[in-house]
């Protein structure tokens, strides 16, 4: 590395230079040794002067044992500005970690911790952000941690937090509002959440293979926690939330927390699910690097050591057969959607049209066909924009921290040591009503208020959120698709079991044969479409049971005409099987039942808008229902089309069937969101409650 | 006078060259001592004084290195102690043995190269000298500065190992980089001497008296 100015050469009356130290990307720094005989650091300003200089005459007078003191600024010469300052001889954080490639032991990194947020607290509350918080930029000598570059501080106020054209920092520990360009106090919490994460697992939480790619993780992806020791994994989530309004409030409370998670005392945070690394997209990420052809892009070019090295990134897009391959080990709904293909083909290519099946088969397997496609789409789309995977279904189960002392009301006794405020775990009904804060380490915050005047409560189905359209339609498709396969595995479980209740009075053989089979299949797929689309497309919505009455009998009478209509193109006759009597025998004109035993247009309909008005169905669709799969609302359902013929003389066998096939169907093949992650996705509602 | 202020004296007349200060960029300034026999004490400006003075509160000689082959012995004129056992009159070292010097000073004995019979001293607590020192090497024949672990000077950001050696009672440096001394090519075995100022693309250092 070249330096512009050699040993013994005084560019600045008064100091001699006797090596050069490094270059930062804001210039040289030397080695310097005034005339009286006085260490010095001089840092030659190349680039960038006017914020350099701004930055560092505001904190020219600043000190604090946890900084690097500033001497003076000085101009040679030549015109250039040098800034004399403190010579720190020990170590930086950044060589320390080179020789700690696993992590430095937890007391080593609440010494650096401490040392850190002290001096930078005291920055904090003198209004300045040090913007540039990075190991490098820290040293330790004699056992005091000194923070470093204070130069590029900048200078604001709540005022002034207003869009800022620069971007900042190094990339690493760059927080996502830089690339907003607003922003506070809260990106030094973020950079030495970034620098708390390295510490204790010697890894970065982002990186990658460009400066591209290393922004776009900040601002999209969830840190793999699972890194770092249990107990602190609450500390470090808070510390690097996208959100700065969410992030802890300030670096002193970032210390203590970890102070208090080394001490094994509780914290109340929940780490949201999102921040444990979805296992499947990880596979994908690493198969992709081991594909990619690296091209030298220089990442960092002013710091040296190990992590300077000629950074690559991937060149060729992996080819569409490569991402199917890829979709084919990790995405379960590909797999269930070829291998059920399979199982289609097979009869439609051995019984033939010989039984009229064709006709059925044909638009049933398209239908299906499209929607599976459609959810492999939606998928890929989502994982390629780098979006956490559905979680609901496949999500990795991470050992949890111990569930801490949140109370009911979702406030938390604070920490008894914090003086000013505390602060409040914001739970998901909880808005967070905050005054722009003046800029400061500690900052208050205002007390939620629940958006509905309750406070916290299990979260159901009738809990208004928010659901962006992309994961709407890919939860309605993937559900769609799992009905199918559900559909089929229950038929093929009753045709299996009933063979063992033919003595049973009653029992009936619902699945003689592949005609009958195919017919429960499809009414049985209908159905559950009927019930799963309306639900999926209103979920979050709040309760508006007659709106989705509305909309959900006349799909109940859709249903109906289509069982009746396909039961006559497969010319099969469903005898009225009851053993009740029936009340009703006409509904108006129109027979109920005909004299014959077998069961008109108008039955089907009567039967299903019944069964389907009998409930709330959606709330079986509903991602926040009860349990994934409620056993009481599968035999209530069967008991209720049991009951049904009590109205009017019905196929009484086929009529139960049906309602516990649907029922089930519709919840094992809807999205289930475990309540303990509930919270996470109704907050972004509360918040636009608020706003209007 | 005992018996070994004796031998030290006597040994101390034929120190063949004094001590160097290496400021080299990027990594610090290191001081290399030539001689077999090297005092280390606490700060003075007498006659007596060590060849390394510490800012420490340490007696004016306090230990003596002394190089015999390829063995370092160690001898203590005050209260020393080499791996927490105090140490009585003299011990020998061994690689990475660690050194309090009365109640505060601590520093650590390497022999990083086995090709290469010279010692390190690396400061462990804060005292130095009063002139800035990031290490001390005790030099035999060779000294070698590079990127790697086993070199005496460690220089993390250098493409390649430099060697200073001794030749015709000079200290000469050569390595595989293109060296310039003074901005004067010199391919092999260029003398150093004080004030020289070494280079090549991506190194650079000067050579001072140690103060």
């Amino acid at each position: 590395m070249k330096f512009a100015y050699a040993p013994e050469s005084t560019p600045l009356p008064g100091y001699k230079i006797k090596r050069a130290i490094d270059r930062g990307g804001f210039g040289e720094v030397y080695f310097g040794i005034a005339d009286s005989g006085k260490e010095v650091a001089l840092k030659l300003l190349q680039h960038n002067q006017q914020i350099e200089l701004r930055g560092i005459r505001q904190c020219l007078n600043l000190k604090h044992p946890n900084l690097v003191a500033l001497f003076d600024i000085r101009t040679d010469a030549e015109g250039d500005d040098w800034v004399v300052m403190e010579y720190v001889a020990g170590p930086s954080l950044d060589s320390v970690l080179s020789e700690n490639p696993n992590g430095l032991p937890l007391p080593e990194v609440d010494h650096w911790l401490r040392g850190i947020s002290e001096g930078v607290a005291y920055l904090h509350d003198r209004g300045i952000v040090h913007r540039d918080l990075k190991p490098g930029n820290v040293f330790s000598e004699n056992g005091i941690v000194k923070v470093g570059d204070v130069g590029l501080s900048k200078f604001i106020t709540p005022s002034r937090r207003s869009a800022q054209t620069e971007s900042v920092g190094t990339v690493y520990y760059m927080a996502p509002e830089v690339a907003r360009g607003k922003y506070g106090c809260e990106l030094d919490v973020y950079s030495l959440g970034v620098m708390l994460y390295e510490m204790i697992s010697g890894k970065l939480p982002f990186d990658g293979e460009s400066v591209a790619e290393i922004l776009m993780k900040h601002l999209t992806e969830h840190p793999d926690l699972s890194r770092l020791p249990a107990p602190v994994r609450p500390v470090v989530a808070r510390a690097l939330e996208k959100d700065p309004q969410r992030r802890t409030p300030g670096v002193l409370h970032l210390a203590r927390e970890f102070q208090g998670a080394l001490r094994g005392e509780a914290v109340a945070l929940e780490i949201p699910e999102s921040h444990f690394v979805d296992v499947v997209r990880l596979e994908i990420d690493q198969s992709r690097d081991v594909r990619s052809t690296p091209i030298p892009v220089v990442v960092r070019p002013e710091t040296p050591g190990p992590k300077s090295q000629p950074v690559t990134r991937p060149q060729a897009k992996p080819g569409f057969w490569e991402q199917f391959g890829h979709e084919l080990k990790t995405n379960p709904v590909l797999i269930v959607a070829i291998v059920v293909t399979c199982i289609f083909l097979f009869p439609v290519m051995t019984l033939g049209s010989a039984k009229g099946v064709m006709p059925v088969w044909i638009p049933g397997f398209s239908t299906w066909f499209v929607i599976g496609a459609l959810a492999f789409w939606v998928n890929r789309k989502r994982r390629l924009a780098g979006q956490p995977h559905n979680r609901s279904r496949t999500r990795p189960q991470p050992p949890l921290p111990p569930r801490r002392s949140v109370n009911r009301t979702g406030r938390r006794d604070t920490d008894r040591d914090d003086q000013k405020t505390g602060y409040v775990e914001r739970r998901a009904e909880t808005v967070d009503r905050r005054i722009p804060e003046p800029v400061g380490v500690e900052r208050e915050r205002a007390e939620p208020v629940s958006a509905k005047g309750k406070r916290a409560k299990v979260y159901g189905p009738e809990t208004p959120r928010f659901l962006s359209w992309r994961d709407r339609t890919r939860e309605l498709c993937s559900a769609l698709t799992l009905a199918v396969v559900w559909s089929i595995v229950l038929t093929s479980l009753i045709g299996a079991f009933q063979e063992y209740l033919a003595d049973v009075p009653m029992a009936q053989r619902i699945v003689s044969d592949s005609n009958h089979a195919a017919f429960f299949i499809f009414t049985t797929i209908l159905g559950a479409w009927a019930v799963i689309v309306p639900a999926k497309l209103t979920e979050g919505h709040g309760e508006q049971s007659q709106a989705r009455w509305v909309v959900g009998l006349p799909l109940a009478a859709a249903v109906g005409f289509c069982v009746w209509w396909l039961q006559e193109k497969l010319l099969l006759q469903l005898r009225v099987d009851s053993v009740f009597r029936g009340f009703f025998e006409h509904l108006g004109k129109w027979d109920l039942t005909s004299k014959d035993g077998s069961t008109p247009i108008a039955g089907y309909l009567a039967f299903f808008v019944l069964l389907f008005g009998m409930g709330k169905w959606w709330t079986q669709a509903d991602s926040f229902r009860l349990r994934r799969l409620s056993i009481w609302t599968v035999a209530g359902t069967a008991a209720f089309a049991w009951l049904l013929p009590l109205l009017f003389r019905f196929n009484q066998p086929w009529g139960v069937c049906w309602g516990a096939a649907i029922s089930v169907v519709v919840q094992l093949s809807s999205p289930w969101t475990r309540p303990a992650d509930r919270a996470a996705r109704v907050e972004p509602v509360a918040k636009t409650i608020v706003a209007a | 006078m005992s018996a070994e202020e004796d031998l030290l004296g006597a040994t101390a007349m034929f120190t063949p060259a004094g001590s160097y200060t290496l400021w080299i960029d990027q990594v610090g300034a290191y001081v290399v001592c030539l001689a077999d026999m090297i005092a280390i004490g606490g700060p003075s400006t007498g006659v007596n004084a060590a060849d390394v003075p510490l800012l420490a509160n340490l007696s004016r000689r306090h230990i003596t290195f002394l190089r015999s082959g390829e063995r370092y012995v160690l001898h203590a004129h005050a209260a020393t102690s080499v791996g927490g056992r105090p140490v009585n009159e003299k011990c020998d070292l061994a690689d990475g043995a660690e050194l309090q010097l009365g109640t505060s000073v601590r520093l650590r004995f390497r022999i990083p190269s086995v090709v290469s019979g010279s010692a390190r001293l690396e400061f462990l607590s804060d005292h130095r000298p009063a002139s800035a020192a990031d290490g001390v090497v005790l030099m035999s024949d060779t000294c070698l500065m590079g990127p790697s672990a086993e070199n005496h000077i460690r220089c993390p950001a250098w493409p390649s190992s430099l060697l200073l050696f001794r030749r015709d009672g000079n200290l000469r440096v050569k390595g595989r980089e293109d060296l310039f001394l003074d901005g004067r090519h010199s391919p092999e075995g260029g003398i150093l001497v004080e004030g020289t100022m070494v280079s090549a693309t991506d190194l650079r250092f000067r050579v001072e008296r140690f103060a």
